[in-house]
Parts: structure tokens; sequence; C-alpha cells
């Protein structure tokens, strides 16, 4: 049972009982202890350092606050199901007169949660085994499992293990084993993936973000049909990725999904070719901006650039590691993976693309359900823009960069969008490509698109 | 000779003494080299050295494959292989191989992994041949190996259509090539049968003579008259007794068609209610002890460690976050 | 029900493992490319004989072609196996389907053979087939020192650590699973190297005092012979008797010099 008590420094302060209206902010207090009910595993360090701030409140709106702030720290660590805060004047020894007594009321988790899911995407249904463990050694540690056995003899499991460490700038370590399949008919190969990933992340400013990871992974490629293109097949087989990432993240969004303010910063860069065969330097950067113009009309402004370049002729950059464009999530009005180069119908991605999107948001006309089933959707009307193509750096940079502003790709159009959860968005689309390229899978009319991440 | 040389095998239907493909080499190639072999059928390959049928014995001598076979009865003096050339022998051994590369495959297609001929000819048989429990194990280990075979080839593939018309290709162009060196002649090297004749018979006899329901690449090689020739003429010659038991077999049944007999519909039936009843029973048994040893003993660390309704939808709900 | 197919079908059915269709009787185009392994450095015993004994037909057929070396060329090609050709949009893997492929172009070393021969080549090419090129594999993955010493830094040669090690063992048990269902894993390397003996006797008796197997002129059968044979005189590993056993047998070694005069060494003179 951590019990805290605080250092010995009276301050006795004249307050007036007497006053009727109560200014919380008026009350002086002290908070001279604090309970935590119901730990068990989980050990007193970190607790400590976690409700620690509580004992700087010095005024009972300060307290409330604070125990609130404090709470949502507890629930961060990740151990908990649910927290109850009581506040109580202190008794006892030791107890001050303006003293309080704050307990929080905690139920740890259990041991080890599960679940069992059936999943049905990409041609192909999969039944997933999940585990996870929470709170493994009493510091907030976490090992998460998944396995997932598809129809078609798929397997893919990540075995994941997360330690928060102490410190202001709130770092975690992660260590991630992973196997993966995915298939790419658009490109017409598929892929396995296993590997393993090393993350740490922390705060340099409150809303900063950064994740430096290493990642070194095994992909196997392979044709998925016999008539896969031959630019294709070149580059089946084998090959190892070795390869250090920073993501920085700013995101002041209010939702992730169809939020009404804010916004977004991505940087992603890749350095890929410390060992393996495989080498590059890759940045991705999205920005996104929201604004509500008048009450539940939000426009929203969104570019994306990524660039890669081979660092040495003795990697190799693989069709995996490229840039695609196109698709109901991405360049919409264009078939997924449908803008730039394509060989048999197997579209081969390249080296750099940008793509931007303008969306205005309204609700539903005459607002059905508002209040409740209706505010998960949206009607949008949008003007997506973008290029994909292969830059070379070094003499080649003006006229490729010509030749990359001469092609640019429009589409505009307007849907519905759903939001599923916190965590998805569907969006069915009437969309009409205006600028497209001979090489380029135009497809003009009705799209649909589910996802997470979005143009 | 003072102990007689002795055979399991697998027992033989539809006019054949056997109905599998090395029990049948065997003894094609006993009957020619002019062995006097006891058969026995057992029908059960559990008890042998590899799991396997056939399995000679004379003696102390246990063996099991046809090249150990004729070199044990070389030693003996028996073999069909005489009268050939160096020359001969060569091509006995080349067309071997071309049936083991290009036939065996497929045969094991038809046999065991041809949806419709394992489930409504070859497991019914296996079943019924095969001694209790045997039966509910060799079909379908069977059928793995058989999986397994095709798999080990045909590792680059996955259309099971474009698989078939494969093997099923090349054994047409096998049983083509086996006519074609076979043309007029009685036998693959003249009027006497040799080892080679022994193998292609095994081959293409279970082939002919089976009535399988989906019957692709047996129409093919009812196409090869000589071949079919070459089936019957030694059947014929060497194994009258299997074609006269079918035949009062046949017309037996066939007399007794009439009355409908409820045991014939369903074989085995009072087995497998027996079996049922164990199984239900036990299973019933096995459950009721499950949940009882959970409720009396492990009580706390089911609780922490079973995931329960509620720890299922958190986890949902955490994996949503 | 099909018609007796007796002589058509010996011109082979096409394609059929490449799912292509076949346009037929299209003439040799300029640009044919056939991919291997890198020679030097990667190529395995088994993956040479079955190149040269492509490379050796379509010489034999006067056939202009290009050798491409690609490290990744196994997982190029449609089949899993080297060597496979590119000739237009077709790509054709392995020595059987190539030799359909060119037939269908009307092109053929064996159109002057009456049908017993062809039924008889046919049969040789399946002992060849399974009996050198299974023992080959077995040489090659299931011999302890042959793995260690040759097939491990060969194979892994242009894989970066630590893929080499686990791609190879990969690739070991997937070779082990194929010579398990023939009937080959379990043998002894001196089973192995009697039945290499029983086959090259049999070649030998077959080959008699003749040039080529069936008289003045080569054909695909004297192409696979020379594919395997050839490679297994020209390939170090660490125990020889592989090649000893062939070099017992006088004829054939006249055959593989012949082979070798005829096609190759008069292409590099030129």
């Amino acid at each position: 049972m951590g019990t805290v008590h605080a250092k010995d420094k009276r301050e006795p302060y004249p307050h007036d009982t007497e006053q009727q209206q109560i200014h919380l902010d008026g009350v002086k207090v002290r908070v001279d202890k604090i309970n935590v009910d119901g730990l068990s595993r989980t050990k007193d360090d970190i607790i400590i350092a976690t409700v620690k701030d509580l004992f700087q409140a010095k005024d009972f709106q300060e307290v409330i606050l604070c125990a609130q702030k404090v709470r949502g720290k507890l629930e961060g660590l990740g151990c908990f199901r649910n927290i109850g805060i009581f506040i109580d004047t202190s008794s006892g020894p030791g107890a001050t007169p303006e003293g309080l007594e704050v307990t929080f009321h905690v139920r740890e988790l259990k041991r080890i949660v599960g679940g069992v899911n059936t999943l049905v995407g990409n041609n192909e249904g999969s039944l997933a085994v999940g585990m996870r463990m929470p709170n493994l050694f009493g510091r907030g540690e976490k090992l998460h499992t998944e396995y997932s056995y598809g129809a078609k003899k798929t397997s893919a499991f990540t075995v994941s293990y997360t330690k928060p460490l102490r410190g202001s700038l709130s770092p975690i370590i992660t260590g991630t084993v992973f196997q993966a399949g995915s298939e790419w008919p658009w490109s017409g190969y598929k892929q396995i993936e296993r590997g393993l990933l090393i993350d740490f992340g922390f705060n340099s400013a409150p809303w900063i973000r950064h994740n430096l990871q290493w990642e070194g992974a095994w992909r196997d490629v392979s044709c998925l049909t016999r008539s896969a293109a031959f630019q294709v097949r070149e580059q089946t087989g084998p090959s190892l990725k070795s390869s250090v990432r920073h993501i920085l993240l700013l995101d002041r969004r209010d939702t992730a999904i169809l939020p009404s303010s804010g916004s977004l910063v991505k940087l992603t860069q890749e350095l890929a070719g410390l060992g393996g065969d495989v080498g590059f330097f890759k940045n991705d950067l999205c920005l996104q901006g929201n604004w509500t113009l008048l009450p539940d009309m939000v426009l929203q402004a969104t570019l994306q650039a990524g660039f890669l370049t081979r660092i040495s002729n003795n990697l190799n950059v693989s069709i995996c590691d490229q840039f695609f464009l196109g698709g109901p999530m991405s360049l919409r009005g264009f078939n997924t993976r449908g803008v730039g180069p394509h060989k048999d119908g197997n579209a081969l991605g390249a080296s750099a693309y940008w793509a931007g999107g303008l969306h205005l948001f309204t609700p539903l006309p005459f607002n059905p359900g508002k209040g409740g089933f209706g505010d998960l959707f949206r009607t949008h009307i949008f003007i997506n823009a973008g290029n994909l193509g292969n830059v070379y750096l070094g003499q080649e940079i003006p006229t490729s960069l010509k030749a990359y502003t001469k092609t640019t790709r429009l589409s505009y159009g307007m849907g519905v969008t759903l939001r599923l959860g916190q965590m998805a968005r569907v969006e069915l689309n009437y969309c009409i490509p205006v600028l497209f390229q001979r090489e380029d899978q135009p497809n003009p009319g009705v799209q649909y698109g589910i996802g997470i991440h979005f143009l | 000779m003072n102990r007689p040389m002795e055979i399991n095998i697998w027992g033989g239907d539809w006019g054949l003494p056997s109905v599998d493909i090395y029990c049948l080499e065997v003894m094609a190639y006993a009957k020619f080299s002019g062995v006097p072999l006891q058969t026995c059928v057992t029908n059960n390959p559990f008890w042998t050295p590899n799991g396997r049928l056939p399995v000679f014995k004379h003696g102390k001598q246990v063996l099991s494959s046809l090249p150990e076979i004729s070199a044990y009865l070389k030693q003996k003096n028996f073999s069909a292989d005489f009268g050939l050339t160096q020359k001969q022998c060569a091509d006995a051994a080349a067309y071997t191989q071309l049936l083991k590369e290009k036939l065996h495959l497929a045969l094991q297609y038809v046999w065991w992994l041809d949806t419709k001929n394992y489930t409504e000819l070859i497991r019914p048989w296996y079943a019924k041949a095969l001694p209790f429990p045997y039966n509910y194990y060799y079909p379908g280990k069977y059928e793995q190996e058989a999986k397994k075979h095709l798999e080990a080839l045909y590792d680059q593939d996955d259309d099971p259509l474009t698989i078939e018309s494969s093997v099923y290709g090349e054994a047409e162009k096998c049983l083509t090539v086996l006519s074609v060196r076979l043309g007029d002649q009685e036998f693959f090297f003249g009027s006497h049968p040799t080892s080679l004749d022994a193998t292609v018979y095994a081959f293409l006899a279970p082939l002919l003579k089976v009535p399988f329901p989906s019957p692709a690449l047996q129409n093919y090689l009812k196409a090869c008259t000589n071949l079919v020739k070459f089936v019957v003429r030694i059947t014929q010659r060497y194994f009258p007794y299997a074609i006269q038991e079918y035949e009062a077999k046949k017309s037996a049944e066939s007399g007794a068609q009439g009355k409908s007999d409820p045991e014939s519909d369903f074989p085995n039936r009072r087995r497998y209610q027996i079996v049922a009843g164990i199984f239900a029973t036990a299973a019933m048994t096995g459950y009721a002890l499950s949940t009882g040893l959970v409720q009396m003993s492990t009580k706390d660390e089911v609780s922490e460690n079973s995931a329960d309704y509620k720890d299922l939808f958190q986890a949902a709900e955490n994996t949503e976050d | 029900m099909p018609s007796v197919l007796l002589t058509e079908s010996l011109a082979l059915e096409l394609g059929d493992r490449t799912g292509n269709s076949i346009p037929a009787h299209e003439p040799w185009p300029q640009d044919v490319k056939l991919f291997q392994p890198y020679e030097v450095e990667q190529i395995l015993l088994p993956d040479n004989a079955n190149c040269l004994a492509v490379q050796t037909f379509l010489k034999m057929c006067g056939l202009d072609f290009e050798v491409e070396q690609r490290s990744n060329a196994e997982y190029m090609s449609p089949s899993g196996r080297v060597p496979f050709i590119k000739c237009g949009a077709f790509l054709i893997a392995e020595l059987d389907p190539i030799i359909s492929f060119v037939n269908n172009k009307g092109i053929s070393l064996s159109d002057k053979m009456d049908n017993a021969q062809k039924a008889d080549m046919r049969a040789y090419m399946s002992l060849v087939n399974t009996v050198l090129a299974n023992a080959e594999l077995y040489i090659t993955w299931c011999d302890k020192t042959t793995l260690q010493e040759v097939t491990k830094p060969r194979f892994g040669s242009v894989l970066p650590w630590p893929l080499n090690h686990v791609i190879v063992w990969q690739k070991r048990s997937q070779v082990v699973k194929k010579l398990g269902v023939l009937g080959w894993a379990h043998k002894t390397l001196d089973e192995v190297y009697q039945e290499v003996e029983n086959c090259c006797n049999a070649l030998s008796v077959r080959l008699g005092n003749q040039p080529y197997f069936f008289g003045d002129r080569p054909t695909e059968l004297d192409a696979l012979v020379f594919g395997h044979l050839f490679t297994i005189l020209t390939t170090p590993l660490p125990n020889n008797r592989f090649a000893s056993i062939v070099r017992g047998y006088s004829n054939l070694i006249d055959l593989c010099k012949l082979v070798e005069k005829e096609y190759f060494e008069r292409t590099a003179e030129s």
C-alpha cells in the first residue's frame, strides 16, 4: 500500500471558516497524505513518482485539478482499469489543521487479458488470437502478442514488449518481433516480412513526439500471378533491410478521425543500409490543417510529399520500398496505386511523390439524426492533386523536375464519409479525374474506401 | 527350399489380385520368375517393418521392395530378366524410371487427391478392408502422404487446376510412350515377361480396372488399346483366380440385389454405434471432470488467468484506443 | 474420351507449366535471354547441370540466346527452378517445357527419329532426370561435408548476413522434403553412388560406340546427358567420387568431349 507523507513544513495560514460562499481557489489547504488503495503488483516507486505532484497543490481547486491530472497519469501507466478519487480532511498523527488526505482507489488489470477475433479483408478470412500482459513486472511494462492465421495459409504475428522509462520526457522503449504477409495485386507481388523493431519514443516539447527506431526486416517478395510484369519479377526474392528511422509527430488536432480544428505535422526519415542489402534514404512529410469556417463546416487541407534516394550502387531498392499513389484513400479518382509508372498493368512505384487535398466537410443535408447517429456522417466536397515519378539527384534535377511539374494529376468530387469509432473512416465518393497521364489508371465514378489514414 | 516364401499383401478387388501397386509389382514379378509364393491377404500395414505392404518373408528374411526382393530371388536363382541383353536391361532401367517419374504421382493423384475418387471409392474401400481401428488412421495418412508428395514437386503452383492438368498431362505422355514402345509385341521385350512388364502391369492394372467415379486418366489408358490388351493378357495368364473371384462376387451381388440388406447399406453399423457411444460418454465425462476440477482447486489461478467476458471486452476496447 | 494420340502427343503439350498459351509457329525472336544464377560464385551443381543442358539444347538447335546471370534467378523463375528463358512475353522454365516451346516453333532435334526411338529417348531422359538430378541434389544438400564446404558458401554468397544462413536452411529443408517423397532422403551416400553407377552403366550401354545416342545427330537426350555429366566432371567437390564414377565410362566421356568441341569451343572461337 503506497502511503506517502508530506514533508513536515507547516505554513499556518489563517482563513475564514465563516465565509458563506466558498471560493475553492481561496481555500488554502495542504495535502498531508496520499493513499493509493488496491495495489498489489504495481511497484511503489512508479506510483510515488506519479502522484508526487499532488503535494505541490496549495489550494482546494488546485488539489482537485491536480488529482484529476494524476488520475490521468495513473491511467496512462496502463496498469489499472478504473480509478476513483476520494478527498478527505486528514486525521491521525501528523495531521495539520488544513491538511487533506487524498485516496486513489485503483483496480489493477488482470495479469493476462486475451481475445479471439475473426477478421475479413484482402479477400481472405483470418482468425486472430491476441493476448496482453499489462503491468508485467509492476512498472507499467506490457507484453502484447497477436497471432492471426488466414484461410490462405498466411500467418502473421507480432510480439511487442513496452517499457515506460521514468523521466520528464515520458520516454518509452518498445521492442517488437513481427511477421506479416501482404498482397499487392495492383503491383503484382506479394510480400512476407519478418523482422525486429526497436523503438524509443520521447517528447521534446509537450506536443512534439519523437520516435527513434531501428528496424531489421527480412522481406520475401514473390510474384502474385504468372502474368506479373517482368519488371516486378526482376525484384523478387529475399532481401534484408536494416534501417534507422526518425519520426517527428506534432498532432494538435482535436480528434484523429474527422477533426474540426488543429493541425498535424509528421515527418519521417529513414536511412537503410546499415547492414543488409537494401540501401536508401527516404523522407516522408505529411501536413494537415483543419479550420472550422462556420459551425459544423470544416475545411481541411492536407499535403503529403516523399522522396527516396539510393545511397549506393551496391545496395538495392526493392519495389516494396517505393512510393505509390492513387486510390480511394490517397489520390481519389484513380485506382489503388493507379498513378505513375505501370508495366503490364502493374504499378512499379517511383522515388518521389507529392499529393495535396482540399476538403470541405459539412453535416448531412437537413441534419438527420443530429446529436446521435447522424453525427457520425459528414458530406464532403474535395479536390485532390498529386504526382508520382522518378526524380534523380545530380545534374538531371532540372529536367526531371520540369517533367515532374508538367504531369500533375488532378481530380475532384464529392461524397459521404462515416466515422467508425475513433479508429477508422469509410468514404463513398463520386470522383472525376481531370488531369491524368497515359500510363495512369483513372477510375471515374463511384469509389469506396475504408481505412485509417486518408489524404 | 525347406520353408515356403510368403508375401503379405493388400487384398484384391475388381478383378485385380491386389489393389496396391507395389504388391502387384512383386506378385507379378514372382509369377514371371516362376517363384512359388504364398500370398497372404493381411490388409494391415501396421505390423510391417516400415509401415507398408507388401512384406516378403522367407525364413528370417523380411524384405519389402522389389529391388531388394529381386536381388534376393536372384541369389536363389529366380529371375525374370535372365534372357535380357545388356542393352535391354538398360532400357528396362530407363522405362522403370519413366514410370516412377511420370506415372507414380498421377496414380497417387487419381487414388488419393481426386476428391470424388477418394471420398466415393478409395476411402470406403480402405475403411472396409482395414481392421478396426486402423481404418480410421491409414486412409487419412495415405491422403496426407500423397498431398505432401504433390506439394513437394509443385511447390510454386497454387492453382489446383493447373497442377491437375500438369500431372495428368505428364502421365498421358508417359502412357503414350509406353504404348509406342510396346507396339504389337506381347511383352516389352518379346514373348517373355520381365521385371519391366511386372512394373508396367502394376502401374497400369489398377488404373484400368478400378471403377473410378472420375475417370479422366483411365479413359486415356483405355484408348491405348495395346496397353489394355497387355494388362488383360497378364491378368488372364497369371492371375486367373482374381477374375474368377470377381465374377463370382459380381453374380452373387446381382443375385442378392433384390432383397436390400440393411447391413450392406451401412457396413459395420454395430461397430460405429458402439464407437459413437464410447466417444460420447468419454466426451461428457471429460467435460464434467474438467469443469468440476476448475471449480474445486485452481480457483485463484483461473480468476487471474482466464479471460472472462469482461476481459474480452476490455481487450477489444483497448485495441480500439 | 480422347482419341489415341500416339504420334501427336509425342510432340508434347506446351507451356503447361508456364500457364502461357504459346503462339503457333512464330519465328524465333532475336532478344531471347536465358536467366541463370551467377556461374562463378553462386550456382550449385544441380542448377548448373540444368542450365548447361538447356544451353546445350538451344545451341544444338542453332538458336540464338543471351545468358543473363541474376542472383535471384531462382525466385524470378515462374516454376521456382532455373534456368528459364524469356522469349518475347513468354517465360519458360526448365528443359522439358523449353523443348516443347521450341518444337512448337517447328524446330526439333528428334524429328528424323521414329516413334520407338522417341519413346526410348523419353525413357532415358527420365532416367537422367530422376537418378542423376536427384543424386546431385542429394550430394549438394544432404551430404554434410559438401553442404558445409560448398553449398552454404556458394548459395549464401549473394545474400547478406544473417539471411545467408536462414535461406540456406530454408532451401535445404525444401530439398530434403522433395527427396523424401521421392524416396531419396533416407538413402546412404553409398546407395546414391550405386544408383549413379547403375544409371551411368545404362547410359553407357545404350550409347555403345555411336557418337550420339541416336546415331550421328545430337538429340535432346544428348543435351541433357551432356549438361549433367559435364557439370559433374567439372565441378570441384570435397568428395570427387561422383566424377570418378562418370570417368569410368569412356564412351560417355567421349560424348562430353564431342559436344563440348562441337557446340562450345566453336562458338568461343567465332
